[in-house]
């Protein structure tokens, strides 16, 4: 049996694993001569990026996830420095989800070291959800020598605010009854989901405990964060309605954005802007996903209607804004009738693939750095985009260009969203 | 009349009164070798109808057979007995078909100027096959220009194909998708890159035999695929090539073939800035074994990437390759006279394959040079300098 949905008061039937310090523990235990040492993963131990993942024999050093390499070199002159595998570990992710998927079919693989998994019904064959995340927890430490903590909760909302309290190698229960006592002491802060823009809007309003916002009028909350109002209101009394979904990492089959303009344009620059817009956001969808992309597909509309799709498969993978948008533009270019008035605009990729499943083919005749250039620039967005949502950063070419278009949904923000899903 | 006077422009002594079938007769095996060079040039896509035949005609020389897609043309000259001058256009899919096939030795044409219509018979078999018109036949450029270098036929065959391979396919960068051609006093060398991989051959060149300009350097791009046609048309010669070129077209002429493509616009970059100087970790490897391994371990690579990856720097050269959700591929390789560094890289199976494929070499020189520059691979023989592949690396998009 598959439960849509479950909220504060019904039984803990949902688990929340997080794998500890995933990425430098598979690797302490595919070297057992770094095991008791510290560990530090990050993409290049030379170059300029930033640690994935430190041992928590590095973070008694005060190593932090997305420290610079440099500083953690300081604090920790003695670590042990790699360079992160992530085929390998996405490899072992697979295999402990296979783990999982032996107790329930409902298993929503989180990211590479995080899983939701929904229990409901499964209590006659495995125990309840704690004897499960007990076993699980024991299945891991004999199959792969790794710890992870875990969380039961009525819903996955508690569940991963449980997976946190004791790390590593934790087993906490939330119930129904037991949001008062555990969550609300907490600062708005620590709810999963409230950023740092939100907490100090919420601060301005005196609010500062998740407390005080669960006793919040859910009104004011509406007024000040529209639909987010709801939700803050919600996750602070415990309540979380969104199911464990097994389908939501499945692999589109194509990710794409279309817009229908405000006014009919001809205008080559304002549509070229759009299609900047359209690829930027087409590739920040893929890397959200974690997926590259190989053909990209234009799509035009001219005023009486008349529809046009030209696609192009490019020489390498990406997920980068500018290959996407230089393909999208060389499409349009050559495809558009100029001074015909386009209606609708739209970029999308396909020819998908995990991009750590995806090697970078490096090019004779340029400068090597080039490539992890433009990687952390676009890392460095995201991360800004991530914590202060899609609008706090965008070219300046485009900053008119969030405005004059007329939006439809079905979209989040309006704009058309197509995606198959694929498999 | 008009059409004998066009005729009468080859010089054949025995005119054709009328429009007299004229009846020409030769060798099978001539016939299908000279037919297989022209088509070579042939196109089966092309806008130009007239473009899919191959030109036929008597001349004082013997049977001339033309094909040409206008990029690339070849012409070639065979044996023939004539009873009267002859032109005709064939379809160059169905004459390859038909000729290779013939059941006897002797091969009669008859070809009747008024139908335009070529009768050939061997046998028991005959084949009545439409011409197109003769005079709508692009004509045969010619290269006005001197000859840059003599070469034997076998040996331009060989170094056309350790090095059309490298060339880039696609058209964003026209003069990737060619082989550079430099003679430098008595050095040739032919150089193709993608940008991911590059061939470079150096061939020393008897001065007699080249004819460098004014300034010592004469450089060229010929089209990769052209290139390889040429490689194909001359590997059989037993003589040598004439290479001679104008600004932009180059032919090749062996005894009875003349090979003109046009050339490729454009600044190669370069090239001898990217080899590198130095390396990190080097070894022997036994061609023929890692082309074996790496053909039994890239099974697993065959994903979009394709990649293996390289364990350098022990005794044996390890070989592996991961397919998310199949599993994984391993193999060791032997290698000898190991220096330097141990590592793992990674790289396309394909560019490594092309390689080991193209080169006759028993054993190689492999060069490990850093995480970011080139894996190196050389001819391991005395000559070692002759022959130089690089093939950048891949990274893991963290």
């Amino acid at each position: 049996m598959r439960r849509q949905g479950s909220c504060a008061g019904s039984e803990p039937t949902v688990i929340h694993i997080d794998m500890d310090a995933f990425f430098a523990a598979v690797e302490q235990q595919a070297h057992p001569e770094l095991r008791g040492k510290p560990v530090i993963v990050c993409g290049d131990p030379d170059g300029r990026g930033v640690v994935s993942t430190a041992s928590y024999e590095a973070r008694a050093f005060g190593v932090r996830s997305a420290m610079p390499v440099k500083e953690a070199k300081r604090l920790c002159p003695h670590g042990v420095f790699l360079s992160s595998r992530l085929s390998d570990y996405a490899a072992v992710s697979e295999r402990l989800l296979e783990v999982y998927r032996r107790y329930t079919p409902v298993v929503e693989p989180f990211s590479i070291d995080e899983a939701f998994l929904d229990v409901a019904g499964c209590e006659r064959l495995h125990g309840d959800a704690v004897a499960i995340a007990r076993n699980i927890k024991e299945e891991v430490r004999r199959g792969f020598g790794l710890t992870c903590s875990v969380g039961v909760a009525p819903n996955k909302f508690l569940a991963k605010m449980a997976s946190d309290m004791q790390k590593p190698d934790g087993l906490t229960v939330i119930r129904a009854e037991d949001v008062p006592r555990v969550i609300w002491p907490l600062p708005v802060r620590k709810l999963y989901g409230v950023g740092e823009k939100t907490a100090s809007a919420l601060a301005s309003m005196g609010i500062t405990t998740a407390g005080a916002l669960a006793e919040a009028p859910v009104e004011v909350l509406v007024a000040r964060f529209g639909v987010m109002g709801h939700i803050l209101h919600d996750v602070a009394n415990g309540i979380d309605e969104s199911p464990v979904d097994p389908g939501m990492w499945e692999r589109p089959k194509s990710l794409g954005r279309e817009i229908t303009l405000a006014e009919d344009s001809a205008d080559e620059e304002v549509l070229t802007r759009h299609l900047l817009s359209l690829a930027e956001q087409v590739a920040r969808r893929l890397r959200k996903r974690g997926l590259v992309a190989r053909t990209v597909t234009l799509k035009l509309r001219y005023s009486d209607f008349a529809t046009l799709t030209r696609s192009r498969t490019l020489d390498e993978f990406t997920c980068y804004d500018e290959d996407i948008y230089r393909a999208s533009v060389e499409l349009f270019r050559t495809n558009w009738t100029r001074s015909r008035k386009v209606r609708l605009i739209g970029v999308s990729a396909s020819g998908l693939a995990a991009s750590h499943d995806y090697t970078c083919q490096l090019a004779l005749f340029e400068a090597p750095a080039t490539h992890e250039r433009k990687r952390s620039l676009v890392s460095a967005l995201d991360r800004v985009r991530d914590r202060f949502g899609e609008g706090a950063i965008t070219r300046a070419s485009l900053i008119d260009v969030a405005g004059p278009a007329r939006r439809h949904g079905p979209g989040r923000n309006g704009d058309r969203e197509k995606e198959r899903q694929g498999g | 009349m008009d059409r004998l006077e066009t005729l009468g422009q080859t010089g054949m002594e025995t005119e054709n009164p009328a429009e007299a079938p004229v009846h020409l007769s030769c060798d099978r095996d001539d016939l299908a070798t000279s037919v297989a060079t022209v088509q070579r040039a042939v196109s089966s896509r092309t806008t130009l109808p007239i473009l899919s035949g191959v030109l036929i005609e008597t001349t004082p020389a013997g049977l001339r057979l033309v094909g040409t897609d206008l990029e690339l043309s070849v012409e070639t000259y065979m044996p023939v007995s004539a009873t009267a001058q002859a032109a005709m256009v064939l379809p160059a899919r169905y004459l390859g078909e038909i000729v290779r096939r013939l059941p006897d030795k002797e091969v009669k044409i008859e070809f009747d100027p008024g139908r335009r219509v070529a009768t050939i018979s061997s046998g028991k078999a005959v084949y009545s096959i439409n011409s197109m018109e003769p005079a709508e036949f692009p004509l045969f450029p010619q290269v006005q220009g001197d000859v840059w270098w003599t070469v034997p036929g076998k040996d331009l065959a060989e170094f056309v194909k350790q090095t059309a391979f490298a060339a880039a396919t696609d058209e964003n960068r026209p003069f990737l998708t060619g082989v550079l051609v430099s003679l430098d006093g008595g050095e040739a060398r032919l150089v193709a890159t993608d940008t991911f991989r590059l061939a470079l051959r150096k061939v020393t060149v008897d001065r007699e035999k080249s004819s460098p300009n004014e300034s010592g350097v004469r450089q060229m791009i010929v089209p990769a695929r052209a290139f390889a046609e040429v490689g194909r048309i001359v590997q059989s010669e037993s003589g040598e090539v004439e290479i001679y070129a104008s600004a932009n077209q180059v032919g090749f002429k062996c005894c009875k073939t003349t090979i003109v493509s046009r050339l490729i616009d454009g600044q190669f970059p370069n090239y001898e800035r990217v080899i590198p100087k130095t390396w990190k970790s080097r070894m022997v490897v036994d061609r023929a074994r890692l082309l074996e391994a790496v053909e039994r371990v890239a099974v697993l690579g065959k994903d979009e990437f394709g990649t293996v990856k390289l364990g350098y720097g022990g005794e044996t050269l390890t070989i592996s390759a991961n397919a998310p959700d199949v599993g994984m591929a391993f193999e060791e390789v032997g290698v000898t006279a190991t220096e330097g560094e141990t590592g793992e890289t990674a790289l396309r199976s394909r560019y490594l394959l092309d390689v080991l494929r193209a080169v006759g070499d028993e054993e190689l020189t492999l060069e490990v040079t850093g995480p970011v520059s080139p894996v190196v691979l050389r001819q391991a023989q005395d000559q070692a300098t002759d022959y130089l592949y690089l093939i950048m690396p891949v990274t893991v998009n963290a």
